[in-house]
């Protein structure tokens, strides 16, 4: 079957959707079509990532495999870069270069996915030996520590979690990753001591929001209501108190789900879901069906970049998930993430194309 | 081998991913399916109305004069949650209110949301206020009454409650001209309970309608300055008095005493707000008698050639009315310049008792005179059927019957207005804020009680009085005036009338032959002299060459003045 359509619908119909819940909440719709507003700035990132998700198709993923390792010190290289001569956000956070308009960590998620991929599939038979976890865990170190330092714990985070599903994919037996898993839960105790106060906040106010409904449980708090009052059918396109004022915090990034759920209702929040859940299925499909290790491992991979976006973003909205910051794939505004998930969907997009044209699996 | 096994492995992590969505969209169903109504509530509780109240309309004299108006003030706020120093806050402010610092910082550690520290502070201090820019202070614009003329017209126009309604007086029965529309604001709290900008929806409030009286603050204050030297003279346990104008029924002045000041009403006893022009109850005595007398001659029983005779007293059933003294052989006239008991009992007899019911009802007596003001009493007079074989001894005198200064003033003012019986009239329009006229009220004709003949033989009769008889203290020379004294016996508790406890009155037209000034006063419990001609007729002859002076009024003898 193929599953390139679906994938490509899917997005589609997200991104736009995307631009529409941006508009929803733009406190500069009123002034028209500028390019002070967010929902003019995501038309033009959309088409501009469009055009680039086309490019990124034509470009064999096998190439980008081959690079691996470049693509790694590149990685790395922009990540050293951004701790130098980065700009801070209003978080306080070293992220942005080329005056707030790119965060190498999200590009840094592509490139690390690429590397891992390269990695292990020339390491088939050391799947399921501790040397190769030890191995995985030092390279995704350098990237992630680098990504903990700007501070960015959201992304961090999903550093560390790629990293252990590669060790899933790489056959590792339960017994082991649940050793690793048992050292991991030990490491976040001992890093509490290094988290800085607004992350300690957050992870704090995700356990019991109520605790200061002025501080950070604010967020969560207001996302519920919007949510809740949404109701059924919702209180309408541009309608909603929690979403046209100012309740809403960060309402056209982390809490844009929210937005829409007040808009658009238990019905809205549905239509949303269905067509993540389309996407993903999509690319575990054409994981599965790709014959060769790379492109599983890679479109697998990348998967997971939604997959965590998704989850994260939707159960921070809902009161389920510690508020990370971190943005609905195609949804939230922001031109950086929409160029990093189309580039994603673009090689899987790749992998699904290209499958059965080079099939080597001799190692195996 | 590798393949399968990583199929497994990838559909282990499928299912992960749509094990949790399934967990959202169990979360989805209870927060907006489930909990939906909990969670639109909890929205509705953050919304706020507020009202905007309207200024309050001017109360305007004749002359439009101000006699009431609301002036802005603001009203000072703390939110105590927001106040980090409270006591350079307190220090601040304390210059500005008639608070100490200490009594602030006291208001301040008060454990509620809002405070307040003042009601009532005049603007320029509220925009000094701002202009400090304190933490968790605002300033919020209202209104109060403001009476330039108090304690003047105190107990007419009344005053208004600390929620801004009427409570007494005109204040309180033109309530609904003068309140305005209120304005509302309506917005959402952010979390701090803070109006959010955006969310601000405004209805204007529409101020109040202003009223213009009918009543002269010049004459109202000369009928105020006369009461407290009467009261002083006099040692009245209260008095009051009306002036109206006879031809329009205009009450022009209107004042009691005991008084208050309605600017500060609060420090003084409910007894002191009555406006007893209105609800003083009493026996007029022979202020009554010119009304028998129109109503003899109306019905021609009597005519101006008859002569009475009068002993000193006349027997009435098995009673004795008696006179000051016997006035012996009388004409019509005497009889009431005199104000000889006996002939008018005799009038009266003739007259009949129906008919003097009837012309006394007429009159307007027992029944209230439908001024617009709250608490008018109607007066007595009782239906002939309940009268007792001696009433036709005392009815005619002014005794068994009782009436308010004002119905005293209304019934003589027809015979100072050949005849016709005006209705009272206190406002003489409405005017929206802007100044367009929205009501206009007219003067109002009640009925003709008399010919215009019978009730200028009367008024002349009475300035006559005036001239030569009881009245002749109220006699101001150069100016033809007509009056009638009374003095009525007050009933003691036991229903009996009480030695040495009296109702001075006297009610008294200028200039004839078109008086366009009627006056009563009435004096309750003098000490010392109580003949209505000796305490109320000064009171009267006071107020009226005041007005004589103030208006255009040309005296009788002024061409012999000119040269």
């Amino acid at each position: 079957m193929d599953f390139k359509k679906p994938l490509v619908i899917a997005a589609l119909v997200l991104s736009i959707l995307g631009i529409f819940a941006v508009y929803s909440v733009d406190p500069f719709r009123g002034q028209g079509l500028v390019w002070s507003s967010f929902y003019g700035r995501q038309i033009i990132w959309c088409l501009v990532s469009w055009v680039w998700f086309l490019l990124i198709i034509r470009i064999d993923y096998q190439t980008l495999i081959k690079y691996g390792w470049w693509i790694y010190l590149l990685v790395i290289f922009s990540l050293i870069a951004v701790l130098i001569v980065g700009e801070v956000d209003e978080t306080g956070s070293r992220r942005w270069i080329f005056s707030r308009s790119v965060q190498p960590s999200e590009l840094a998620k592509i490139g690390f996915i690429i590397f891992l991929t390269r990695y292990l599939v020339q390491r088939v038979e050391e799947f399921d030996t501790w040397a190769l976890f030890f191995k995985v865990a030092a390279l995704g170190a350098i990237p992630t520590l680098l990504i903990f330092f700007q501070p960015d714990f959201g992304t961090a985070i999903f550093f560390v979690i790629i990293s252990f599903l590669a060790l899933v994919l790489s056959n590792f037996a339960v017994r082991r990753l649940l050793v690793i898993l048992g050292m991991g839960v030990v490491a976040s105790f001992i890093s509490w001591f290094f988290l800085l106060d607004y992350q300690k906040e957050r992870l704090l106010s995700f356990f019991a929001p109520q605790r200061d409904p002025l501080g950070s449980g604010y967020n969560v708090i207001q996302s519920l209501i919007a949510i809740g009052a949404g109701g059924l059918s919702g209180k309408g396109w541009l309608s909603g108190s929690q979403s046209q004022l100012q309740f809403l915090p960060a309402r056209y990034t982390d809490f844009i789900f929210a937005a829409w759920c007040e808009q658009f209702g238990f019905l809205g929040g549905m239509a949303l879901l269905v067509l993540f859940g389309v996407l993903i299925w999509s690319m575990f499909n054409i994981a599965l069906e790709c014959p060769n290790l790379e492109g599983k491992f890679l479109t697998s991979l990348l998967t997971w970049i939604f997959v965590f976006q998704i989850g994260i973003n939707i159960g921070m909205n809902m009161g389920i998930m510690p508020v990370t910051g971190i943005p609905l794939p195609f949804i939230s505004y922001g031109g950086s993430s929409l160029v990093v998930n189309l580039t994603a969907v673009g090689i899987i997009y790749n992998v699904a194309q290209s499958k059965g044209e080079e099939d080597w699996e001799p190692i195996l | 081998m590798k393949t399968r096994k990583f199929a497994q492995r990838a559909n282990f992590l499928a299912f992960v991913f749509f094990a949790c969505l399934i967990v959202i969209l169990f979360r989805l169903i209870s927060t907006q399916i489930v909990n939906g109504q909990f969670y639109q509530q909890l929205i509705h509780s953050r919304l706020e109305l507020n009202n905007l109240l309207p200024p309050r309309g001017m109360i305007i004299d004749r002359n439009q004069k101000v006699l009431a108006k609301d002036i802005g003030v603001a009203s000072l706020y703390a939110y105590p949650y927001l106040i980090d120093h409270p006591e350079t806050v307190a220090e601040k402010l304390s210059p500005f209110l008639e608070l100490s610092t200490e009594e602030i910082l006291q208001l301040l550690a008060v454990d509620e949301r809002l405070v307040c520290l003042d009601k009532q502070i005049p603007l320029h201090i509220a925009q000094k206020i701002e202009r400090e820019r304190l933490e968790g202070i605002d300033c919020i614009l209202s209104y109060a009454r403001f009476y330039p003329q108090a304690p003047l017209f105190s107990n007419l126009i009344g005053f208004v409650g600390t929620d801004r309604q009427g409570l007494e007086g005109i204040e309180y029965t033109f309530d609904h001209y003068l309140v305005g529309k209120v304005g509302y604001s309506f917005f959402e709290k952010d979390a701090l309970g803070r109006e959010i900008p955006l969310t601000v929806q405004r209805v204007d409030p529409s101020p109040g309608n202003n009223l213009v009286l009918t009543v002269d603050s010049s004459i109202q204050f000369f009928v105020e300055e006369a009461l407290d030297r009467a009261m002083e003279r006099t040692k009245a346990k209260s008095a009051t008095v009306i002036v109206s104008n006879p031809q329009t029924g205009d009450i022009l002045a209107m004042a009691s005493r005991p008084s208050f000041d309605n600017q500060v009403f609060n420090a003084f006893p409910p007894e002191r707000w009555k406006n007893l022009g209105i609800s003083m109850v009493f026996e007029p005595g022979s202020t009554i008698k010119p009304l028998v007398m129109a109503a003899a001659l109306e019905e021609g029983v009597v005519s101006l050639g008859d002569r009475f005779r009068c002993n000193g007293s006349i027997r009435v059933h098995n009673h004795r009315v008696r006179c000051i003294h016997s006035h012996g052989e009388q004409t019509l006239e005497e009889v009431l310049i005199n104000s000889c008991n006996v002939g008018v009992i005799t009038i009266a007899q003739k007259l009949g008792v129906e008919k003097l019911f009837y012309y006394l009802k007429q009159f307007g007596l027992g029944e209230k005179t439908g001024i617009n003001l709250v608490g008018e009493e109607s007066g007595i007079l009782r239906n002939p059927r309940d009268w007792s074989l001696l009433s036709m001894g005392a009815v005619p005198i002014g005794q068994e019957v009782a009436v308010t200064p004002l119905q005293l003033l209304q019934a003589l003012s027809a015979l100072a207005n050949e005849g016709i019986l005006m209705k009272p009239r206190l406002v003489m329009r409405v005017e929206d804020a802007a100044g367009r006229v929205i009501e206009e009220f007219s003067p109002i004709v009640e009925k003709q009680v008399v010919r215009g003949e019978t009730a200028r033989l009367i008024l002349e009769m009475m300035e006559k009085t005036v001239r030569e008889g009881t009245g002749k203290k109220a006699y101001v020379s150069g100016f033809k005036i007509a009056g009638k004294t009374g003095t009525g016996q007050k009933a003691g508790e036991d229903g009996t009338y009480a030695p040495g406890r009296f109702f001075s009155s006297f009610v008294g037209f200028f200039p004839l032959p078109q008086p366009r000034f009627g006056i009563v006063v009435v004096l309750d419990e003098p000490e010392g002299e109580y003949y209505g001609g000796d305490v109320a007729a000064p009171v009267f002859q006071e107020i009226a060459s005041q007005i004589l002076r103030y208006t255009d009024i040309i005296p009788e003898d002024a061409e012999v003045r000119v040269f």
